[in-house]
């Protein structure tokens, strides 16, 4: 990408004023620019569900990891980064006003494609809801938590988003995660909520 | 429907949709967290007279 472009791309995204819009700009024009050298980033966590959920859970900050052989090297994020934010730690950049956190290779159980918004690669949402559902149960169950994981649930169930339920049912189900009867009291509960 | 890979535009066209499933099934409610621990972020202003980070000029 050249400087004019990278400039303009940079303007729009500090005159946008939807924070869930500039989050996914930032994440896109990250990923643009690590594709360039070479990687292939996944966005992962909180961001991930926004962008699943519609800014009803506004992340302040985006989680990237890579998939793929090819992980940047430190050296690379450092001089990738520096193009578009400023260090705030390590692995961690402001790109105007979003923190971005550069991870390491992507973490997921899920066998199923990536979703894909443009450019953007997202984990699994059925890795998603699985992680979700584990971190509101164990070591003891946080409604709040939980909530994250009813609304990825609930965009999957009204057809919102594209899930393989029975993916979803297997990853729940594997020792990874071993959140299968949850997800079970989950969907029943969302159910029983549409009639 | 937001599929395996979409485009923006369908993406944009979609965020209503999604937000109202989720408000059906939770409420109105906003999953709203921090931009990270606000213990770092001090301590992270503090470091750097009121700054998240170091003094920062792009390398040439």
């Amino acid at each position: 990408m050249n400087t004019p472009d990278l400039n303009r791309r940079l303007e729009e995204i500090n005159a946008e004023t939807n924070a869930s819009r500039k989050n996914l700009k930032v994440a896109e024009l990250v990923t643009e620019l690590f594709r360039e050298i070479g990687c292939d980033p996944v966005i992962v966590g909180g961001s991930a569900v926004e962008f699943y959920t519609e800014g009803h859970y506004v992340s302040g900050d985006v989680d990237i990891c890579q998939t793929g052989q090819r992980l940047p090297t430190p050296r690379e994020r450092e001089e990738v980064m520096s193009l578009v934010g400023r260090p705030l730690g390590v692995r961690r950049w402001d790109v105007c006003g979003v923190m971005v956190d550069l991870l390491g290779s992507v973490e997921t159980t899920s066998t199923a494609a990536f979703q894909q918004i443009g450019k953007l690669k997202l984990i699994q949402i059925e890795d998603l809801i699985a992680e979700r559902i584990l971190v509101a149960t164990v070591p003891a169950r946080d409604e709040n938590r939980l909530n994250v994981a009813r609304a990825l649930l609930a965009v999957a169930i009204a057809g919102e988003v594209e899930i393989d339920f029975e993916e979803l049912e297997r990853v729940a189900k594997s020792p990874d995660y071993r959140v299968s009867e949850e997800l079970h009291t989950l969907i029943a509960e969302l159910e029983s909520r549409k009639q | 429907m937001l599929t395996r890979t979409i485009s923006w535009e369908d993406w944009e066209k979609g965020r209503a949709a999604r937000r109202a499933v989720v408000v059906r099934a939770i409420g109105d409610i906003e999953l709203r967290r921090p931009a990270g621990d606000p213990r770092k972020d001090a301590l992270l202003r503090k470091l750097n007279n009121g700054e998240r980070g170091m003094p920062f000029e792009k390398t040439p």
